[in-house]
């Protein structure tokens, strides 16, 4: 009848369950191979292909160690409010060591102002083409094919899709090109309420003006002062609320003008400054009073009491259901031995000394 | 190689599934104590089955904690839900460990009283929930969704505490594992 009960309880709790190969909600974004680990959807072997088209285009020339945007465009396909559409950057389909930086490439900046192959991207009923962009450079001179994948679901059904090749060959870069120093790494987060100084090193730059706007909001124009040896600055005002500004700079010299990609640089809340010792040292001291706690429990209480009725008929096991207890041997009881361990023991005693 | 979110995936999977059959077997023993499902030989596995669910779900959980911290976004443990989460971790860990240790120390006579059987029963309930609790948690700072968010629990609060009485904590906590440890020993010693 019990085994009856246990069944029927687990049964109805499997039906509150859904059964689904996605995850409606996304992953986040993060540097993720094609199949993402088996994370972004539960299982590949569901997968159905995307009704999606999908293409990738480069802003402009690439150039050995110099960034360059690339722009994907998804299309063709209605997406809800509430659906999370995953894109990857990748560098190869087969399912691993697919990402930008396995094949020489460094992310600078994605579409959200952080530094991954994968972003996610809101569904909008009111639209059906979505744009994503990032911002890499490149270490070599080799041809890279990139691919745009993508990942959605619907109700139950996870999606997927990928796009054709999109071969990018970076150049040599020429004599006096005003350009960006090889090792400037934007910065791409900051804190709210936060004026940020922004510092740009370059090469062969003689003046620069930079363009900063809101995402898809109204461009504004400053100059850029020169502040040391091929270092340039500029103020961005501080943000109120998260927010991702996006920002170029036109690089002018004795070469002919060069504008850079859109980097972006997120304002997000202040990251917790915290003394990670303490944090490990209370977490350790939490675990060990806990254990604490319950060893001393059962060191006062694993010895059953005479007084104590509810003793009996607890033992599982049959190794100590009997609570009769066992005539005292010759001489009393051992030495050391109280008259509630002779009752609940004294049986094992007795098969010892025999 | 595999990255570390991959790893954490794989680790945080066989921890939930190890704490969560350990849970089912420590809800029968639990109800047990308090004399109901009073059949034998189902508290024999689940007595059986909860230690050792348990065992290797205790297991599995440093490579978990380890491989989060590795995967999740900056250095160490840098937002508050993480830091509750490290906390939740451990306080199961820490049960799970004395549940294991009482366990073994004593052996089946864990479950020989009432109060014996309640304090292991519950002390494996809480680190399965605890356990789970945390694992919860995962959804809510990857998907910013979890299960719990029914309750409208509060994660970007943590309860820190100044350093010196975590100290003055730890110590304590030390003394009474070893104090607890030797006791159930001389105890047992007694009987040969």
């Amino acid at each position: 009848m019990n085994s009856v009960r246990i069944i029927s309880v687990m049964v109805i709790l499997l039906a509150f369950t859904s059964i689904g190969g996605a995850n409606p909600g996304g992953v986040g974004d993060g540097n993720f191979d094609m199949q993402c680990g088996g994370a972004c959807h539960g299982d590949a072997s569901q997968n159905q292909t995307s009704p999606a088209a999908l293409e990738l285009s480069l802003d402009s020339t690439a150039y050995l160690n110099l960034p360059v945007s690339i722009t994907a465009k998804v299309s063709g396909i209605q997406f809800t409010s509430s659906d999370k559409v995953g894109l990857f950057l990748i560098t190869d389909t087969t399912g691993h060591s697919d990402l930008p930086e396995d094949a020489g490439w460094t992310v600078i900046s994605d579409q959200h102002g952080g530094n991954n192959n994968y972003v996610e991207i809101s569904g909008s009923s009111l639209t059906s083409e979505y744009t994503a962009s990032w911002t890499l450079k490149s270490d070599n001179l080799q041809p890279t094919e990139f691919y745009l994948s993508i990942h959605h679901g619907d109700e139950n059904t996870p999606f997927f899709g990928i796009s054709s090749a999109l071969t990018i060959t970076p150049q040599e870069v020429p004599d006096n090109l005003p350009r960006l120093a090889t090792d400037y790494s934007p910065i791409i987060s900051r804190d709210l309420g936060e004026n940020t100084t922004m510092l740009i090193s370059t090469i062969d730059v003689q003046q620069m003006t930079v363009e900063w706007r809101l995402v898809e909001g109204e461009s504004v124009f400053v100059n850029a002062s020169l502040v040391g040896e091929q270092e340039w600055s500029y103020e961005l005002p501080a943000a109120l609320q998260t927010s991702v500004i996006e920002w170029r700079a036109v690089l002018q010299g004795e070469g002919p003008d060069q504008t850079t990609p859109w980097f972006r640089i997120a304002a997000q809340e202040p990251v917790l400054q915290i003394d990670q010792v303490q944090i490990y040292l209370q977490s350790i001291a939490l675990g060990c009073f806990l254990m604490g706690l319950i060893l001393t429990l059962h060191n006062k209480f694993y010895l059953p009491t005479i007084n104590d009725e509810s003793s009996i008929g607890l033992v599982s096991d049959g190794e100590i259901n009997s609570a009769e207890m066992l005539p005292l041997p010759e001489g009393g009881l051992p030495e050391g031995w109280t008259l509630e361990q002779w009752k609940w023991y004294g049986h094992e005693y007795l098969e010892d000394i025999k | 190689m595999i990255s570390a979110a991959t790893f954490h995936v794989i680790t945080t999977e066989l921890v939930v599934g190890s704490f969560a059959m350990a849970g089912v077997c420590f809800l029968i023993k639990a109800l047990q104590a308090f004399d109901f499902l009073g059949s034998q030989q189902l508290s024999q596995v689940a007595d059986n089955a909860g230690h050792f669910a348990i065992g290797f779900g205790l297991l599995a959980t440093p490579f978990a904690i380890m491989s989060g911290i590795s995967s999740s976004p900056g250095t160490g443990v840098s937002s508050p839900l993480l830091v509750n989460k490290m906390f939740l971790s451990m306080a199961a860990a820490g049960l799970a460990l004395s549940v294991l240790y009482a366990r073994y120390a004593v052996g089946k006579r864990v479950w020989a009283n009432k109060k014996s059987s309640i304090t292991q029963s519950f002390a494996g309930l809480g680190a399965s929930g605890l356990m789970l609790f945390t694992a919860s948690l995962g959804g809510k700072f990857s998907r910013n969704e979890s299960l719990l968010d029914v309750f409208n629990l509060s994660f970007e609060t943590i309860l820190l505490i100044p350093f010196w009485i975590t100290i003055v904590v730890l110590i304590v906590a030390l003394a009474a594992i070893v104090l607890a440890v030797l006791g159930l020993r001389n105890d047992l010693t007694i009987q040969h």
